[in-house]
């Protein structure tokens, strides 16, 4: 007993300098100006011609620049390069002088060829191949000039250059680091990379030779992936972070109210939808789709899911890209009688059993719920398959699914969030829909250059598309962040961090 | 049976355990709600006086989900161990009565599963076939397998020297008839006690897979998936949180306490 | 013992065999395809079918088995699906901060447990027994998870004494480190004490029966060396046996523990490569896991053999 007390007491004089450390500020090593970002997930890889995954978005524009800039309300400017238009089918760039890579190489037009040709290259593999378009030829015409010739007109081909098929890297760090590449890349962003611990954090440090000079103002970047959403935003509350990306929406009402941290919202570009798998039962007949779609009420999702963040979606084209997003279309009304109708219509007596396939986020899960239970008392006997997100895609792919979520994060032209999902044989086209209509619309609409034209052709493919509704939409996602008060930053619609404009107070 | 219960610890842990089976059996009637219907309504309701335990993120009734859980707890948790004792002891048993090449061949197998961290190999299974209940039950009792293979094949050993066995196999008696009618009723006391007390870590497993998104799956309320949901409203909604943490903890103590009883009365060796 | 030592490290091999082709084979019946979705949804066809090729996914099963154990063999462990690191170095990496975690949990669980553990089996059947056997039995049953969130909304939140989350290296900033250990080590320690009280008290009961503690008390020596010189002592063997059975809850609470704190150790990347479909990853950790299983597993069955005499001379 005397041994015992005499440990307690022990125990009890460390006591004050236990607390101490507890009451010291501060979080990791304390450099000036280091920011320290909190992310969902690692990036897989830090290669422009690779990147596949939305989870690149947060930090590729920190490590590479794109050829075109993209400004918070969607509009194009210079970037490494300005361009000029001679005609629909040819786009004359210059770069800009004295540019380097963060390892030296000088980017000049044969550099940029060099990354153009690698992306067009079958062999690479690179999701950008489809996504630049009818490239006829990429032609150096002087050190810093280059011309991109079409087969025929590529509407969106600038918005493209803005995004990850604009970003040039050094041919001489592909060559020597081969393979490492991915994890090392070189580029010419406003930070180079210093370290990348797998699941932990990705180091970047700034690069003095980036074009806007006195940029940026930030010493250090640390990415931290945090999968928990509840996580990251205690070490944003604690100051271990000072900036977090995917804020819960139930969040944000409470966060409005603290002092120390500040959230942001903007509506973004993608949205969350569901494909229906119209090549089998009961999705096949356009009548029961449209029922379950009658029977789901989208401002339930709305409150009960997102706490009045964002919007509910009709179709596919978020309000963030004004020219094209029409505020009056609203195809379906929520109306359980008319969904029993339809399904009379298209003889089902019994209650029709659905699958709804969703990934195991809270989120997701949360909104098939809420489908099955309106779903169910519309005539409909809904189930819940839950899958690991790594299977999403196949399921997907193989057509394995009656109902499955299929969100997008979107692009900032209406052709990335509508070519791939609903022509026919598109590889987004999970509904497995085939509709010479709409595909013709929207071929059609990437060639057209006029944004009048375009607009008006959108929207006839939205009317076409929600009067066979391969898909369920459900909502426009806003991108909603959160920093430390001191962070001075600038949010965009694509929800992506360009950190070369970030200033810590 | 009555010595058992003067011990306070058993009667406490009988009294848990039963209270839960109850609640687990007779839910339909004790359930306030339907635990599934949401009430957009009463979406993260505050506990008051129609949801004496609030509502969750969907507005259903938190009372009402704690109570349907307790199927799946109990579920998974007999099941499992069941599942893990039946085929265990068999094994165990076989391996220490037999010796030799059975005996080898048997431990090394266990000798293999046990050297997966448990989590990780229910995580492993789950993950291979799908998240379900039935295979949560496969995945814990894949896990629980090796313990009560070198529990009985252990038993086996010490039984298998003693006299009274020998004799019977002097006598000429079957093998199989040994073991059932006289190695087994001989080794079941340990058994039994481990299997009360694997039953609490089947429950805490159980949850911990719910809670990943690798259980049962929605709208079927769990405890673990409860749990889960609740993490992202722990500032808005912190009951969320509390009430399935707080039935998982009691009930696996009610679990621990009878454990603890049992072993203390049955097992002569503690 | 030399034999001894000798027979049980070839014992381990036919184990870690089994133990890699079971993950192996589990890791691959798992659905969803690791290149599909390190690819994306914006891969075509083509670019699936190059890099499954070149990932070597595409040929059966067991020559994929084969193939793996041959690379190990010379200590190629391949590279990780998701961004092509190489396998080896990011396992090791992942050692230190589990250990770390480890170390820092056992510390605090048997700083609780011994002495609660003694001062319960001394005063058995008082209240002070009754009572510190039973916040062991709640520490017990416990989920971790659940501790874990508790601490966090607790010491974090609401109190925002700890951070919840992250790691930061001892020799990048001590400080900082030690308060990003605390809330997991706290939750994992807190777990453990409570096994390791229960039977450090069994053990100090039984050991305080002996006959040999009779002799010593009725010799006259005061109380305190009975405790300390004699009873702990004798207590080190089945302690030392019990912390060995621990250790496969260490490893298996370390998971549970790393996930919830976002502790960037051998548990956390385990179970993100299974999530990930990350086959090489998952079967350098649990291989890892298991060996380190497997010889800590040894360690103590020596340090047995060792302190115990009967024992080496059997």
């Amino acid at each position: 007993m005397t041994t015992t007390r005499r440990r307690l007491a022990r125990i009890a004089a460390a006591a004050p300098a236990l607390a101490a450390l507890a009451r010291l500020p501060g979080a990791s090593a304390q450099t000036p100006r280091t920011l320290a970002v909190g992310i969902v997930s690692d990036p897989v890889t830090l290669d422009p011609a690779l990147m596949a995954s939305f989870f690149e978005i947060l930090v590729q524009y920190n490590v590479h620049e794109p050829l075109l800039h993209l400004t918070p309300d969607l509009k194009v400017e210079p970037g490494l390069a300005s361009v000029e238009i001679a005609d629909p089918v040819t786009y004359r760039f210059t770069l800009k002088p004295n540019l380097k890579f963060h390892d030296g190489t000088a980017i000049d037009a044969a550099a940029a060829k060099a990354n153009f040709d690698r992306m067009l290259d079958a062999a690479t593999g690179s999701p950008r191949r489809g996504e630049l378009g009818p490239v006829d030829a990429v032609e150096v015409t002087g050190p810093l000039a280059f011309t991109v010739k079409f087969k025929a007109p590529f509407a969106p081909f600038l918005q493209v250059l803005t995004n990850r098929a604009g970003m040039m890297v050094s041919p001489t760090a592909l060559r020597s680091l081969g393979a490492d590449f991915a994890t090392r890349a070189v580029g010419a962003g406003p930070f180079k990379v210093a370290s990348w611990t797998k699941n932990s954090e990705l180091v970047l440090e700034r690069f003095d030779g980036y074009w806007r000079s006195g940029l940026p103002s930030v010493d250090r970047v640390v990415f931290r992936p945090i999968a928990d959403e509840t996580v990251r935003l205690a070490n944003l509350r604690s100051g271990t972070l000072q900036l977090i990306d995917g804020v819960p929406p139930q969040s944000v009402a409470q966060l409005g109210r603290e002092a120390n941290v500040s959230v942001r919202q903007q509506p973004g570009l993608g949205f969350n939808a569901f494909s229906f798998n119209t090549t089998r039962a009961p999705f096949n007949d356009a009548r029961v789709r449209r029922a379950f779609v009658a029977a789901f009420d989208p401002d339930v999702v709305q409150r009960v899911v997102y706490f009045n963040t964002g919007a509910p979606a009709y179709g596919p084209i978020p309000p963030s890209i004004g020219w094209a997003h029409d505020r009056n279309f609203k195809p379906s009304k929520f109306d359980r009688e008319a969904a029993r109708r339809l399904l009379a219509e298209a003889g089902q007596s019994a209650a029709v059993p659905v699958t709804i396939t969703v990934t195991n986020s809270p989120l997701q899960v949360r909104i098939a719920e809420i489908l099955q239970s309106q779903a169910n008392q519309a005539g409909f006997k809904v189930e819940i398959r839950q899958i690991d997100a790594t299977s999403l895609i196949t399921v997907l792919r193989n057509r394995d699914f009656d109902l499955c979520m299929s969100p997008w994060s979107g692009r900032s032209d209406p052709d990335g969030n509508m070519f791939n999902y609903f022509t026919k044989n598109g590889p987004n086209n999970f509904a497995g829909w085939q509709s010479d209509t709409v595909t013709d619309l929207l071929t059609k609409a990437r060639s057209v250059v006029d944004l009048a034209a375009r607009a008006k052709l959108y929207r006839a493919a939205e009317e076409a598309i929600a009067a066979e509704m391969p898909m369920l939409f459900v909502h426009f996602d806003a991108t909603i962040q959160a920093s430390s008060s001191r962070l001075d930053w600038t949010q965009y619609a694509d929800g992506a961090l360009r950190l070369q404009f970030a200033k810590l107070g | 049976m009555s010595r058992l219960l003067r011990d306070p610890r058993t009667v406490f842990g009988l009294a848990i355990v039963a209270v839960v089976a109850i609640a687990a059996l007779f839910a339909p009637w004790l359930a306030p709600f339907d635990p599934s219907n949401p009430d957009f309504s009463a979406a993260l309701a505050p506990p008051g006086a129609t949801n004496l335990l609030g509502g969750d993120e969907l507005g259903r009734d938190v009372l009402s989900r704690i109570v349907y859980g307790a199927r799946a707890s109990l579920l998974v948790g007999f099941l499992s161990v069941a599942g893990a004792l039946v085929l265990g002891t068999a094994l165990g048993l076989s391996a220490g009565y037999f010796g030799g090449a059975v005996d080898a061949l048997v431990m090394r197998a266990m000798d293999v599963l046990f050297a997966f961290p448990g989590i990780l190999l229910a995580l492993g299974i789950t993950a291979a076939l799908g998240p379900s209940l039935t295979n949560a039950i496969l995945a814990i009792a894949v896990v629980n397998l090796p313990v009560f293979a070198r529990l009985a094949r252990s038993q086996a050993l010490v039984i298998r020297a003693l006299d009274f066995v020998e004799a019977k196999r002097a006598l000429g008696f079957g093998s199989l008839d040994i073991l059932v009618r006289t190695v087994l009723p001989n080794a079941i006391a340990p058994i039994v006690v481990q299997a009360s007390l694997l039953f609490a870590s089947a429950i805490i497993t159980e949850s911990y897979l719910s809670f990943l998104g690798l259980g049962v799956q929605p709208p079927t309320p769990t405890w673990g998936n409860m749990l889960r949901n609740a993490i992202g409203f722990l500032d808005t909604a912190s009951w969320m949180a509390w009430f399935p943490g707080i039935a998982i903890f009691v009930t696996v103590l009610g679990f621990n306490l009878l454990g603890d009883g049992l072993r203390d009365r049955l097992d002569p060796r503690a | 013992m030399t034999r001894y030592v000798a027979f049980r490290l070839l014992a381990l091999v036919p184990i870690l065999l089994g133990t890699s082709f079971v993950s192996f084979g589990l890791i691959h019946l798992v659905p969803g395809d690791p290149v599909v979705a390190m690819l994306g949804l914006e891969a075509d066809a083509q670019a699936i079918a190059a890099l499954r090729a070149k990932l070597a996914l595409d040929r059966p099963f067991l020559v994929q088995y084969v193939a793996w154990l041959g690379h190990v063999m010379t200590g190629d462990f391949g590279r990780s699906i998701q961004g092509e690191r190489a396998v080896l170095p990011l396992v090791l990496t992942a050692l230190l901060p589990s250990a770390q975690l480890a170390l820092a949990a056992l510390a605090i669980s048997l700083l609780i447990a011994i002495p609660a553990g003694i001062v319960a089996a001394r005063r058995r059947n008082t209240m002070r027994d009754y009572a510190a056997s039973f916040v062991a039995l709640c520490g017990l049953s416990l989920p971790s998870f659940w501790l874990g969130v508790l601490l966090i909304l607790g010491l974090s939140i609401q109190i925002p004494l700890f951070p919840s989350s992250g790691y930061v290296a001892p020799s990048v900033d001590p400080l900082a480190h030690l308060r990003h250990l605390a809330l997991p080590a706290l939750t994992l320690g807190a777990a453990l004490a409570a096994a390791t009280m229960r039977m450090t008290r069994a053990t100090m009961i039984e050991v305080l029966r002996a006959d040999y503690i009779r002799t010593a008390r009725a010799k006259g020596l005061p109380e305190r060396k009975v405790v300390w010189k004699h009873a702990l002592r004798n207590t080190t063997i089945p302690l030392v046996t019990l912390i060995g059975i621990q250790l496969g809850q260490l490893l298996g609470g370390v998971v549970v523990t790393e996930t919830v704190f976002a502790w960037p150790g051998i548990g956390k990347l385990t179970v993100d490569a299974i999530f990930a479909r990350d086959y090489p990853v998952v079967q350098a950790t649990i291989l890892t896991t298991a060996t380190i299983f497997v010889l800590l597993n040894l360690l103590t069955d020596l340090a047995y053999a060792f302190l115990d005499p009967r024992i080496r001379t059997a």
